[in-house]
């Protein structure tokens, strides 16, 4: 193996950014290969953080506090074993797609194109210490019309609607710039759609070295057949009217945005921070859940549907009654 | 780690959703072999911080009421130590899940007599200065409800795996309990397993005239329990695994698994109901009240009409 270490590499970004087509990119490359979406590992890692409160809850009483466990040396345990597995496995995968590697040794790292992962880069970066992040950027208008024709590739939609395309765009993006912000531009690299398509060569040589792998032209060969896999018609026009235009218009602005101001130099502890709040949130709303859960059900159950509605009109009827009796009483 | 298994098996639901373009199933990841790398990941982890938890334990020997001697920190025969125990009675109820993650993992079944075990858990504040159940009630059901989950899985996986052990026979003939056990476990018989019986057992500090008899507990759940535990004192573990049993247990595995992987998606939409059912009861009661102002309007009118 040329490079055994524990330091895979996740493409994120919208959906429709061209996630898939980096990863494929990558995937040519003598020490990287291609897995297929994952989708798991984000909230595993929210998972693994919940198995930490509830193995160290009671110090010296509990398994891993008591020896001395701690909690990103329980995420690095589980990131390694994940990482073993997927290098362990790789030639499995190479058989069913016949791509074996050519080089002398093995490929020693994997590359995950999930753009859910958008979401999830503060817990994957606990799993996978030296992970790299790629984030790639794509006009926000191209992005709505891929996504809204997808059905043509995938049989299936992928958005109801355009609103909902643009807030897809705007979640996935703002959480990559977020994280740009926060773990800087030595572990996460934006690479913009239009260089890759427009000047692949330097846009992957400059990827590459991000990476810290060698440049190699075979990386630039799915370029030629893959890019805007969506098959978007040339006439296609988005414009629906019940779209909310405010939506639109923060998306457009962020984009112009994003073009115009590259990614921050270095890091900021404090974006790091928020992001770290953010995720031990969603720990501590996972690991309340089953409580809320059970809550909520009871409060349904009071205010049952059927019931309360009835409850209630009887008793205005019963109030108006009442004062009408009163008045009849009066008059009589 | 009884959660832990569940949420792996998610993961896996996850990972293998789409065959050849989800990750786990595209690249052959079998379901029991991720559980086994993640069960072997923890293992690791606690063997090599397993002297950590024994120089603590040496520090902290006197308040943990613990002898000095117990916790020798290798084995006097071959090196260190190489298996742990853990004594977490909730894992009861996650003997299916555990044994995804530690396939060879064996499992000891204590087994006591209810009223002495309602009794210590009655009292167990004296020890630990905490309520360990509210009152009499609940001591039969956490016992009915750990025991019946451990006689599950003494049916399903038979006497191989899990270990059915008397307390009294602990108590009272300790040497030949303990020389089954440790036959069972595949070591070999020592003595030194028998020096904390000495001190340890009925830990909670029950008092002798103390007598548990709370008169607001069901009759139904405390001869549910006795009929169990006489049952059990009369009938030994079934000598061999059933495939029947173990495919219920999995199925509660399963249930399980799609009860917590479906629960965030099942409360947002609790929330929604919620907030609609609120806003419903809202609007009637304005309706309600602009009905009535409009009432009493009318009321006033009439009033000065007639």
């Amino acid at each position: 193996m040329r490079d055994g270490i524990n330091k895979p590499i996740f493409v994120v970004g919208s959906p429709r950014s061209g996630t898939s087509i980096v990863t494929w990119c990558l995937g040519q490359h003598p020490n990287l290969f291609p897995v297929e979406e994952s989708n798991w590992m984000g909230d595993f890692a929210v998972n693994v953080a919940i198995a930490y409160q509830v193995g160290a809850a009671r110090g010296n009483r509990s398994v891993l506090s008591a020896m001395e466990i701690r909690e990103d040396e329980l995420f690095a345990a589980f990131g390694q074993c994940i990482n073993d597995l997927i290098l362990r496995h790789r030639k499995d995968r190479e058989r069913k797609h016949q791509a074996g590697s050519t080089a002398s040794e093995p490929k020693g790292r994997w590359v995950d194109g999930t753009p859910a992962y958008s979401l999830h880069i503060c817990g994957l970066r606990k799993l996978f210490p030296s992970a790299l992040f790629i984030h790639i950027l794509r006009d926000v208008r191209a992005v709505v019309r891929s996504m809204l024709n997808f059905h043509r590739v995938a049989g299936t939609q992928l958005v109801p609607n355009e609103e909902k395309a643009y807030k897809w765009w705007l979640r996935s993006v703002r959480a990559c710039v977020k994280a740009e912000q926060a773990y800087g531009p030595s572990v996460i690299y934006r690479i913009r759609y239009a260089d890759l398509a427009d000047n692949p060569e330097p846009a992957m040589r400059s990827l590459l070295d991000f990476l810290g792998e060698s440049y190699t032209a075979k990386c630039l060969e799915p370029l030629a057949k893959r890019i805007n896999s969506s098959n978007v018609p040339p006439g296609f026009k988005s414009d629906d009217p019940s779209t909310d235009p405010a939506v639109v218009k923060k998306a457009a602005q962020l984009c112009t945005e994003l073009e115009n101001i590259p990614q921050p130099a270095q890091a900021s502890c404090a974006v790091a921070s928020e992001m770290q709040a953010a995720f031990e949130a969603r720990v501590k709303h996972m690991a309340t859940i089953d409580t809320a859960y059970k809550k909520a059900q009871r409060i349904i159950n009071t205010l049952n549907p059927a019931a309360l509605p009835l409850v209630v009109m009887t008793h205005a009827a019963l109030a108006i009654a009442d004062r009408y009796s009163a008045f009849l009483s009066q008059l009589s | 780690m009884g959660n832990f298994a569940v949420n792996v098996a998610i993961a896996y639901q996850i990972g293998a959703a789409r065959g050849d373009h989800s990750i786990l199933s595209a690249m052959d990841i079998r379901n029991d072999e991720l559980f086994a790398a993640f069960g072997q990941s923890i293992n690791d982890l606690i063997l090599r911080h397993r002297r950590h938890l024994e120089r603590k334990r040496e520090d902290r020997s006197a308040a943990l009421k613990i002898e000095a001697r117990w916790l020798e920190a290798t084995s006097t025969a071959a090196g260190p130590k190489g298996r742990w125990v853990d004594g977490t009675p909730e894992y009861s109820f996650y003997i299916c899940g555990l044994r995804k993650l530690f396939p060879d993992a064996l499992f000891v079944h204590i087994f006591r007599d209810v009223r002495a075990v309602v009794r210590s858990m009655l009292n167990f504040h004296r020890v630990a200065g905490a309520q360990l159940v509210a009152n009499e009630q609940e001591a039969y059901h956490y016992w009915l409800r750990t025991v019946n989950a451990c006689i599950e899985a003494e049916r399903a996986y038979g006497p191989s795996v899990v270990y059915r052990i008397r307390y009294t026979d602990l108590v009272n003939n300790p040497e030949p309990a303990l020389r089954s056990l440790l036959g069972f476990l595949g070591e070999p018989y020592t003595a030194k397993c028998l020096e904390p019986l000495e001190q340890r057992i009925n830990s909670s500090n029950v008092p002798a005239e103390f007598k548990a008899a709370g008169a607001a507990t069901d009759p139904a759940v405390v001869e549910n329990a006795m009929q169990l535990c006489a049952e059990m004192e009369q009938t030994p573990q079934p000598a061999q695994a059933s495939c029947g049993a173990a495919d219920e247990m999995e199925a509660v595995f399963r249930e399980r698994v799609n009860y917590v992987a479906t629960m965030d998606k099942a409360y947002q939409e609790a929330r929604r109901i919620i907030a609609t059912l609120s806003g419903s009861a809202l609007l009637s009661y304005l309706v309600t009240g602009t009905v009535l102002a409009i009432a009493d309007c009318c009321v006033a009118v009439l009033s000065q009409l007639s």
